[in-house]
């Protein structure tokens, strides 16, 4: 059984069409990508998926139950934790104190001082996230988000900021996470190199609807694709 | 060529933590340079010690001035910051935003809004809208239309790439050599996808923890091997 299903979904705001009868699920254990042009919807499946928009049509279901019914913050409690296109962070708190918060969220076996050692943010775990790269800055979201001891993970464009060589440890990393916590991952890229490497399977937006599906080399392939979203290869 | 921006020794800090460690690069008129560097390296706050938004020491002469450090002298000089995650004001409407951009300069604004349609028509049609409400794509253009509102003689311009789909991601960067042809302006722009970076700018500074290690004309930096390896991937 699918951990995620999320079931003919649409959601409208006045009269834009932002996701128009989208469907996809994540099956335990998969990296799933979720790409397409801006403004095609991805951000929004997230923001229905963690409950923070409610879709007006469609059902989203985790582990076999409907999260229709589910507030933002028990989402977290569910299992579910999620990074940020844009970095939400406490700005004015310490690293250690943000990742604090996520393991406050929803208490499970993930102790912060251990999450920061893992994501190699233990020795900046005084500083204010404020001043720190913004790199490192989407790395302590990462660490907010294991801190929650969550089964789902849904990351937001993790390889912003980034350069050619850190994308490629990133991942490496993506996929080690994945194994070592026992996650299911939802990954919103842009960075094609990044998620040709670690998705299992992806899912391409386009205006709010699904225009394809597949392993990496076959979206890559698909004409619809590179004419919406990947342009002439090059 | 004279230099219209220059940077000699440049210090920059954040509390105890000391970001540049004496950088010095110097771009020219309508000259549009390429900053390299991992996440952490100093790029964001290079940008940031040119437009006084960080503490600095060292001397910033800007057309043959020593610039004085506070953000609103580096506006009034023409210097233009677009920050990385683009620092639109989302409650205000597009037009609201454009309109801040001239801010620091008397006169009509008509023509000069009228110009920065010609280069982004999704702005025009957008107009009204709140500008939080706009895609990704959409909010660097207003971004980049922004900074042209103060006509400015430079932008500084950090991560333009981030967050944006392949195809939107080629399309703002030949809208940046439109504005170093059309309008004559210097970028100086912080860039992850350095192979793009390379493709239009000039010249590129490699930044690695607060200092310059390599610099030089785009395609001798594309020959290099340190910097295909860790930038460019081949």
């Amino acid at each position: 059984m699918p951990l995620l299903e999320v079931e003919n979904v649409t959601k409208r705001f006045g009269g834009i069409v932002a996701l128009d009868g989208v469907s996809f699920a994540a099956e335990p254990g998969e990296i799933v990508g979720l790409i397409g042009p801006n403004g095609a919807g991805k951000t929004t499946a997230f923001n229905v998926i963690t409950r923070l928009y409610t879709p007006d049509e469609g059902d989203v279901r985790f582990d076999g139950e409907s999260l229709l019914g589910t507030s933002p913050s028990g989402v977290i409690r569910r299992g579910i934790a999620r990074t940020f296109q844009n970095v939400e962070l406490f700005r004015g708190m310490s690293v250690l104190d943000n990742v604090r918060v996520g393991a406050h969220a929803h208490r499970g076996d993930q102790s912060p001082e251990d999450v920061l050692f893992y994501v190699n943010l233990h020795s900046l775990r005084y500083r204010s996230a404020a001043g720190l790269p913004y790199g490192t800055q989407k790395r302590v979201e990462l660490a907010r988000a294991l801190a929650s001891s969550p089964r789902l993970l849904l990351l937001d464009e993790p390889a912003g900021g980034l350069s050619h060589e850190e994308v490629a440890q990133l991942g490496k990393f993506i996929r080690s996470m994945r194994d070592d916590y026992e996650l299911t991952v939802l990954l919103v890229e842009h960075h094609m190199g990044l998620v040709m490497s670690v998705a299992d399977r992806v899912h391409v937006l386009d205006f709010g609807r699904k225009i394809a599906e597949g392993t990496p080399a076959e979206v890559r392939r698909d004409k619809s694709v590179v004419e919406a979203y990947l342009g002439a290869p090059g | 060529m004279s230099a219209l921006l220059q940077l000699d020794r440049v210090e920059a800090r954040y509390g105890p933590v000391q970001a540049l460690h004496g950088v010095s690069l110097d771009v020219g008129e309508g000259e549009l340079v390429a900053v390299l560097g991992a996440n952490g390296a100093g790029k964001t706050t290079t940008l940031r010690a040119v437009s006084g938004t960080v503490r600095r020491s060292g001397d910033v002469i800007f057309a043959g001035e020593k610039l004085p450090r506070r953000p609103d002298a580096a506006a009034r000089a023409g210097i233009a910051h677009v920050p990385e995650g683009r620092g639109t004001f989302s409650e205000l409407s597009v037009w609201e935003n454009l309109r801040l951009g001239a801010y620091t300069r008397r006169g009509a604004l008509k023509d000069d809004a009228r110009r920065v349609f010609t280069y982004f028509p999704r702005l025009e049609e957008r107009k009204s809208q709140q500008a939080g409400t706009l895609s990704g794509g959409e909010q660097q253009m207003l971004a980049l239309g922004r900074a042209m509102m103060a006509r400015p003689k430079l932008v500084l311009l950090d991560e333009p790439s981030l967050g944006l789909a392949p195809m939107l991601v080629a399309e703002i960067f030949e809208r940046l050599d439109r504005m170093k042809t059309e309008e004559g302006m210097a970028i100086l722009v912080v860039e992850q996808n350095a192979n793009l970076a390379l493709a239009h700018a000039a010249r590129a500074y490699v930044l690695e923890v607060g200092r310059v290690v390599l610099s030089g004309a785009s395609d001798e930096l594309r020959a290099d091997e340190s910097v295909r390896r860790s930038y460019l991937g081949y």
